[in-house]
């Protein structure tokens, strides 16, 4: 064990809490990795307070919906990503959506998907149009 | 010389109470943290996302499992008694909360991420006509 010299030049006892000091370093680390991940384990929300879950089959509706929305989404069942109802791969999506978004005042998007599509795949297009810009996103139900 | 082994004795102790207190925060926090994190005890995968809009304190949990079961807060129901709950919920809030700046209780979306997007979309119309118009999904943060 490792031994200390006091000041006066005398040796003194065993340094009984160099074990103890790692024991708190590592309980203090724990809780400080612990802390450091909440953030990534607490769960927030992506508001589609706005949303309107109307009827895309009722066209004067629409049409004042869309009025200043440039980007309208529509995920298919098979995979398929259409833009303004043009299929899109995911690298025209990336250079287009910002694009057309900057031309928008209100930054609106959108996004309607077929009953299949697989609710994670909706949340991600949701993150994508607010990452790229989009100020709400307006969920769009189809059919009747 | 008896005192100064007394002193080290003492920050011995001291440094031992100290890791004693981080082990047992640091159990506590594990332990509580579902219950710290979660407005409810139904257990679902929400999705993962980067934009995160939404502080869930003081929410009213829908959560949609696996197997699209529906739960209110911890109660397992159908849409229609959803509807019921989120109008009744929201009256209650309004009573307690008139002076509320937001006006209604936010309603959060908590659905497993493999869940069909029909799924939610109709929990969304129960919830909406349950006369909420402030929706969001629960997320958790994405860290890459």
């Amino acid at each position: 064990m490792p031994k200390r010299r006091m000041e006066h030049g005398s040796v003194e006892a065993e340094v009984p809490a160099a074990g103890l000091i790692s024991l708190t370093d590592v309980m203090g680390s724990l809780v400080k990795v612990f802390v450091l991940t909440i953030p990534f384990l607490v769960e927030s929300g992506i508001f589609v307070s706005r949303s309107m879950a109307a009827k895309l089959n009722r066209p004067i509706q629409q049409k004042q919906v869309k009025t200043d929305v440039k980007v309208s989404i529509h995920m298919r069942a098979d995979g398929v990503i259409e833009l303004n109802k043009k299929p899109v791969t995911q690298e025209q999506l990336e250079d287009l959506v910002p694009k057309l978004l900057a031309r928008s005042i209100e930054k609106n998007a959108l996004l309607s998907a077929d009953n299949e599509v697989v609710y994670d795949n909706v949340v991600q297009m949701i993150d994508f149009l607010k990452s790229k810009g989009a100020g709400d996103v307006l969920i769009m139900k189809r059919g009747g | 010389m008896a005192k100064a082994k007394g002193g080290e004795g003492e920050v011995a102790q001291a440094i031992f109470n100290l890791a004693n207190i981080f082990a047992f925060i640091f159990i506590v926090l594990i332990i509580a943290s579902k219950q710290m994190f979660q407005s409810t005890s139904v257990e679902v995968e929400v999705p993962k996302a980067r934009v995160i809009e939404a502080d869930l304190e003081q929410s009213i949990a829908v959560s949609i499992k696996k197997d699209r079961t529906l739960y209110f807060k911890d109660k397992q129901v159908d849409l229609q008694t959803l509807t019921q709950l989120v109008k009744q919920a929201q009256e209650e809030y309004k009573s307690k909360n008139p002076d509320a700046e937001m006006g209604e209780q936010l309603v959060v979306i908590r659905a497993d991420k493999s869940v069909d997007w029909k799924t939610v979309l109709d929990a969304i119309d129960a919830v909406k006509r349950g006369g909420s118009k402030r929706i969001t999904l629960a997320v958790i943060k994405r860290t890459t």
